[in-house]
């Protein structure tokens, strides 16, 4: 199953890229925001020791790493912000 | 720009103004309202981990913001909302720039009103909190000896 992913800041530039699709083999139909962000830190290894800080936005809202995400929702990886 | 019931947000690409804002938050029937801007600063000092060096003075040249715009959009209104309604806000607007911002500028202003003033004076850092902690903008610092850098506190 695979996931679309936005990457942002110092992650988009690790990753060489604004967006990684990464494969994930769940159990069921459906994927967890954990599985998610670990699949993504194996992907981008050079980004590997800042995953642990970031959080998974799905469809524009932080969740935690036992939410069910879908192929079809609207995903992006947040590292820690820095605003103002 | 997310605008709705005493609530404004914008996410803008040019140099911030506040008059052009002052009237989002005006209310004859308030008797305060409060400001916050946040400028960008030349120096930072670093503490050395070695307590005899001393702390490091970093001297940078610009920022640099990006967001996830479309969900920074929607963190900023809700944060904007529940402020609102915790401090019993007329009026709320924030509005972070993007892009560049030389040195000395405003990144980001937070204007409310109120009926009363303590109420502008604690909303304001519960406001900004919460901006750094949870809005999908990140800083980049682009030092003067051309370094860069992605702000990521952890």
């Amino acid at each position: 199953m695979t996931f679309r992913v936005l990457l942002f800041a110092a992650l988009r530039d690790s990753a060489g890229c604004n967006e990684i699709v990464v494969e994930v083999t769940p159990s069921s139909d459906s994927a967890s925001a954990g599985e998610i962000l670990d699949a993504i830190a194996e992907s981008v290894p050079q980004a590997a020791e800042l995953i642990p800080s970031c959080r998974l936005a799905v469809n524009h809202s932080y969740v935690g790493p036992d939410t069910v995400v879908l192929p079809t929702d609207d995903l992006a990886v947040i590292p820690p912000t820095s605003g103002g | 720009m997310d605008k709705h019931c005493g609530v404004t947000v914008k996410l803008v690409n040019d140099r911030i103004e506040i008059s052009a804002y002052q009237d989002l938050i005006a209310d004859p029937d308030t008797g305060a309202q409060g400001w916050f801007l946040g400028v960008t600063r030349r120096t930072t000092k670093i503490e050395s981990q070695n307590k005899d060096m001393g702390a490091e003075t970093k001297v940078t040249e610009s920022l640099f913001y990006e967001a996830h715009e479309e969900m920074a959009i929607k963190v900023l209104s809700d944060l904007a909302e529940e402020a609102k309604t915790n401090f019993s806000l007329s009026k709320v607007v924030i509005i972070h720039r993007l892009g560049k911002v030389p040195i000395g500028e405003a990144s980001v202003i937070i204007g409310c009103s109120s009926a009363h003033r303590v109420a502008c004076f604690d909303a304001l850092p519960w406001i900004m909190n919460h901006l750094k902690a949870d809005v999908p903008i990140w800083k980049q610092e682009t030092y003067v000896d051309g370094q860069t850098e992605w702000q990521h506190p952890t």
